[in-house]
């Protein structure tokens, strides 16, 4: 199964509100996480977001899932701002999840 | 006025030397009169028919959310930098987006979603709100206002909830929050929010704070040469006072929570660079992350 969410369609131009990310991420997309080969998430149109909502959707989804995160999802249409965001986000979760599966 | 209250089973608020107010001052008043209110005190408006500055307070909205109609005598127009009606929130349909985009719109309307300054003041609406929303366990009061003589734009969130002491009750850090002063503190450092620290009954249900928004908040107004400032219960801090050189501190008590923003506007350059500056200072950043972002 392949997804996208284009997240202008999903939330709007500004990306706020970190339970929305959170219920995002844990109702659309960890139900049917072992389900899904690729999801990529389209920013085109997104201006500007919190960090709050950046972390609770995809810092929590990359701690879930380590390097299986890394391979599933792709993010397109992100301007400079989305990608700086996204990627410090998601370099936080990917070093939670080492740090939380270490020595296993 | 915030302090005095205290104890009194009665309550007269005098407007009517009132000039002029700063978005904390609006937002405070509100937030505390409407939790004296809802405690069942009496509380009354006096000295409206002398307000100078009436026609000020019903644009802005105050006197509407303190339960005060009056007719105006002016006609309304929407809302142009100049006055920006009050904005409120609560947690069970609080809209945090539409909120912070409408307030930001409303105390910039030269500016366009794409512009640094633009984009700034949204973050911190969204992120001040989104606190009040999910710590508060209340109603918050949003505010903000440019000052166009020193260029600078003010932003400031008031909620009639628990405190910030009061969020950190069956948490981890529970002890380390043991007076107002110390619980502002703790919530100041990065990665620390009182949800993450409260038992989490379903560990893969994630949260929806990581502690950040509050940090970065704090720093990008540094940033923009203006400054944060906290207030809940008898705790305050603001930026002279975690310095050597500290003023005295102002004395209030606000049950609930506080928050002020000030930016300005001419030393907003680069926003992206300043927010990924500021992720640096707090020990997040980027890595590399070969074929994930697709052109």
């Amino acid at each position: 199964m392949k997804l996208e969410f284009q997240m202008v369609s999903e939330f709007g131009d500004f990306l706020a509100d970190g339970h929305l990310g959170n219920q995002f991420r844990s109702l659309r997309i960890e139900c049917i996480w072992d389900r899904v080969e690729s999801v990529v998430f389209d920013f085109t149109g997104v201006t500007n977001l919190t960090d709050s909502f950046v972390h609770a959707c995809f810092g929590n989804m990359a701690e879930e899932h380590g390097d299986e995160f890394s391979r599933k999802v792709r993010f397109k249409g992100c301007s400079p701002l989305v990608r700086s965001f996204v990627s410090i986000a998601v370099a936080e979760g990917l070093r939670k999840h080492r740090e939380l599966h270490a020595g296993h | 006025m915030l302090a005095t209250g205290e104890g009194h089973p009665a309550i007269e608020v005098d407007i009517a030397a009132v000039k002029f107010l700063t978005p904390a001052a609006i937002v405070a008043i509100l937030a505390r009169c409407n939790r004296w209110k809802r405690e069942g005190r009496d509380l009354s408006l006096v000295g409206v028919e002398s307000c100078e500055n009436l026609g000020y307070l019903q644009r802005i909205d105050f006197l509407t959310h303190l339960g005060v109609e009056i007719p105006e005598n002016f006609t309304r127009r929407a809302a142009s930098g100049r006055f920006v009606p009050v904005q409120t929130l609560n947690f069970a349909s609080g809209e945090v987006d539409r909120i912070a985009s409408e307030i930001t719109r409303c105390t910039l309307p030269d500016a366009n979603p794409e512009d640094d300054v633009y984009r700034i003041l949204q973050y911190a609406a969204g992120e001040l709100l989104s606190n009040a929303k999910y710590h508060s366990g209340g109603r918050a009061y949003v505010c903000a206002q440019f000052f166009p003589t020193r260029n600078q734009v003010r932003i400031a969130v008031a909620d009639d909830g628990m405190g910030i002491r009061g969020s950190f009750v069956n948490t981890s850090r529970e002890d380390e929050a043991n007076t107002p002063d110390a619980a502002i503190r703790l919530a100041l450092q990065p990665r620390v929010s009182s949800a993450l620290l409260r038992p989490n009954p379903n560990p893969y249900a994630g949260q929806n704070h990581r502690g950040v928004g509050l940090s970065i908040t704090r720093i990008l107004a540094k940033e923009a040469g203006g400054q944060l400032t906290i207030a809940s219960e008898d705790g305050w801090f603001d930026e002279l006072h975690s310095t050597e050189q500290a003023r005295p501190r102002p004395a209030i008590f606000f049950p609930g929570t506080l928050v002020a923003v000030s930016l300005h506007r001419d030393q907003i350059a680069d926003y992206a660079a300043m927010h990924a500056e500021a992720m640096s200072q707090i020990g997040m950043g980027s890595i590399d992350t070969p074929g994930m972002f697709m052109e």
